[in-house]
């Protein structure tokens, strides 16, 4: 429902999405996920006909997004990663202009607006105007926008940004219920938690490159059944003691993938300070995608 | 079409609920309005106008005769004050006062001998109401005194002592009322007023105050299309503008809802406007309807350019400096601070070719019902142009990806 074949988007000589080839079908939620300035809005962009990509096809629902923009557009809905509201206007009214941006009637709305309040649990503040809400508050609402009128495609871009915990177990909620109800959803993300609970499938992506994609099944595999050892303290030079590999040394840090690392790590200690090194933190992490972006990045997801 | 109007509908709504903002828009005509009534007086709510009287005669009949204008509720309206005539003219000139009524020597005895006489009133050609009145009560009074010399011209030479001032009072008011009585059956008299107008000041009905009115429209509608723009990069800021140009609907269609909002504003805005100004500064309009039409229209014109203006713009800041850095000087040349005529002839001649200045001075025709047709089409084609490539490069603008720039 969602194919995206080799996407190139440069603004001038920067590239800020390279190479990016994935497929989405409906009932799906395929996660986007990448630290701050991997190229995840600008794809988004670009699959909603806001930017042209500089190469490259998006079909969305079958249509071209840039050849067929408008018939694209019409499968897609959005929730942008700001708050993109009239905070001046109710939530009805908001929802009442954003489902004509969508091409919908006035009976629809009035059938729809209810439905939708009520599923994101606004219906009782429907006249009260949407600066008045919370953060939570508003993000649903930024969410409820976007589905005022079915999209078969959703793209929700960092839709949690900014909530506290129990709102943004609402807002998983709600996503899981458009997958459910047959959408296909992209999901943005910076939240390796949040990609692993809600999505089937995910790309994982860096600096506008495909790092790594499949099921998080598939991508755990990646790792092996390697824990992660993260160290803080003095290390000169990294020590590699057999079966473990140096995703990443400076100064100051160190981070191994070991398997089975709580067995080692007297010997790991003990390499170290031969190295005339000194550990004064240490942690151990099991697989994850954190684990992983590490292992393919040499660096941390949230920095 | 429904995303159109749903547009403008948001956008009215947006200055509704902001009480300050739209206190602001109404706030901006009033002010300016207040702020030219102060300065170039409201001649209609208070009519006190400064008749001179220039008494050469200074006979009893001739005091008698102008003390009248000091007494009853005439003494409310209009200030005496005697002058010699060559002082009464000076002031004139200067248009110092409403009238300057000269009473050349002779009158007293003419009037005892009961032979035709001749007054002479001067009136300011700039003022519509009290000039008028001094003449009416003089051809009142004039009758008055026709007939009392026919009928008591003898027992009058008696008076030729010193009389008391109360007897002058008392015998003025009676030929005032005696004048009312009989004025219909006057034919002929023999005291004349001869109105004159200084022959080289052609006649100008319009109050000053009024004649600023069309340009400080102007002006209140060049800061509410710079603000209304304003919503432009604000929309583009909050991220409102990138979700619509996602929506399959047509951006064209928020632009246009965006000129529709503008328009009810300013039928709104000018509607109070051109209505304040007939009453505070007493200004009438020949057309109209054709007169908030037009003012509508140009200022709809004038939005689009700017609303251009906000999309070449590269960031809110240098949009709004931008704006007002055109804005300002236009409005200069333009005649929105002051009227095209009092300016210097070659800024005027710049002034009626900018947009607002050509729209300016086709409101004051249409105000004072001497707008040429052609003229007016022209300067209407004109800025439809304006507001067309207005459109145009705002559309370029959004096709290039304005919604998505950093
Ligand atoms: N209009 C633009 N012009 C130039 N650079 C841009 C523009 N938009 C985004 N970028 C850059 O592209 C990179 C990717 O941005 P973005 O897609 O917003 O990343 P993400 O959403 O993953 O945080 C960033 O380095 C950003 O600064
Ligand atoms: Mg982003």
């Amino acid at each position: 429902m969602l194919e995206i074949h080799d996407l190139r988007k440069a603004y001038g000589d920067f590239i800020a999405v390279q190479n990016l080839t994935l497929r989405a079908s409906g009932g799906e939620v395929f996660g986007l996920l990448g630290p701050n300035g991997a190229g995840k809005t600008t794809t988004i962009h670009c699959i909603g006909g806001l930017l042209t990509p500089t190469s490259g096809h998006i079909r969305v629902n079958g249509h071209d997004v840039v050849s067929e923009g408008r018939k694209a557009r019409a499968s897609l809905g959005v929730a942008p990663q700001e708050i993109a509201l009239y905070e001046e206007l109710s939530a009805k009214e908001n929802l009442e202009y954003w489902g004509a941006a969508q091409g919908l009637s006035s009976a629809e709305l009035r059938q729809r607006i209810p439905e939708v309040l009520e599923h994101v649990g606004l219906l009782d503040r429907a006249k009260d105007p949407v600066k008045n809400f919370s953060g939570g508050m508003k993000r649903r609402m930024n969410f409820a926008c976007g589905i005022v009128h079915h999209p078969k495609v959703l793209l929700l871009d960092e839709p949690t940004a900014g909530v506290d915990p129990q709102s943004r177990v609402r807002l998983l909620d709600l996503v899981r219920a458009q997958a459910r109800a047959g959408a296909c959803v992209l999901y943005t993300t910076h939240y390796m938690e949040e990609a692993e609970s809600l999505c089937d499938r995910l790309a994982i992506v860096d600096h506008g490159k495909l790092i790594a994609q499949g099921t998080l099944t598939e991508l755990r595999a990646m790792l092996g059944e390697r824990d992660l050892v993260r160290l803080t303290g003095v290390f000169p030079s990294p020590p590699a003691p057999d079966g473990i590999e140096v995703l990443q040394h400076s100064e100051d840090s160190l981070t191994l993938s070991v398997a089975q690392a709580a067995m080692r790590l007297p010997e790991i200690f003990a390499a170290i300070a031969r190295a005339g090194g000194e550990v004064r933190g240490a942690t151990v992490t099991q697989p994850s995608l954190e684990s992983l972006f590490i292992k393919l990045t040499g660096k941390e997801l949230r920095e | 079409m429904r995303f159109l109007l749903a547009s403008a509908r948001k956008d009215l709504l947006h200055i509704v609920r902001d009480p300050a903002g739209l206190a602001v828009w109404i706030g901006v005509p009033l002010v300016l309005l207040a702020l030219i009534t102060s300065v170039f007086g409201r001649e209609k709510i208070t009519p006190k106008g400064k008749l001179l009287i220039a008494d050469q005669d200074d006979s009893l009949v001739s005091r008698l005769f102008t003390s009248a204008f000091s007494q009853g509720e005439l003494a409310k309206m209009i200030d005496t004050e005697k002058v010699d005539g060559a002082e009464g003219r000076r002031r004139m000139d200067r248009g110092d006062a409403s009238a300057l009524l000269i009473v050349p020597k002779g009158l007293g005895d003419a009037f005892l001998a009961r032979k035709p006489f001749q007054l002479q009133l001067l009136k300011n050609p700039s003022q519509a109401i009290l000039p008028e009145m001094v003449e009416e009560v003089l051809s009142v009074l004039t009758e008055g005194a026709f007939y009392l010399q026919q009928a008591t011209g003898d027992e009058l030479t008696l008076f030729q002592a010193r009389p008391t001032d109360a007897a002058i009072a008392e015998a003025s008011l009676r030929f005032r009322k005696l004048g009312d009585a009989v004025r219909s059956l006057m034919d002929p008299m023999l005291i004349d007023v001869r109105t004159k107008l200084p022959p080289q000041q052609p006649v100008k009905r319009t109050p000053l105050g009024a004649m600023m009115l069309p340009g400080m429209l102007m002006l209140a509608m060049l800061f509410t299309a710079q603000g209304m723009c304003a919503e432009i990069w604000r929309e583009k800021m909050n991220g409102t503008l990138r979700r619509i140009a996602m929506a399959p609907e047509a951006v064209s269609q928020w632009l246009l809802g965006k000129v529709l909002a503008a328009v009810i504003m300013l039928v709104l805005l000018n509607s109070i406007t051109l209505l304040g100004g007939a009453f505070a500064l007493n200004a009438s309009y020949a057309r109209p309807i054709g007169t908030l039409c037009w003012s509508v229209f140009s200022g709809a014109m004038i939005y689009l350019a700017i609303a251009a203006l906000q999309f070449y713009s590269s960031s809110d800041r240098a949009s709004a400096t931008f704006t007002n850095l055109l804005i300002l000087p236009l409005a200069l040349a333009g005649g929105s601070m002051a009227p095209l005529e009092s300016l210097p002839a070659s800024i005027a001649r710049i002034g009626r070719m900018t947009p607002n200045g050509a729209a300016v001075d086709q409101m004051r025709h249409l105000i004072e019902g001497d707008a040429d047709p052609w003229r007016l089409l022209t300067v209407a084609a004109a800025l439809l142009a304006l507001g067309a490539v207005g459109f145009a490069l705002s559309m370029l603008a959004l096709r290039r990806g304005f919604a998505a720039e950093h």
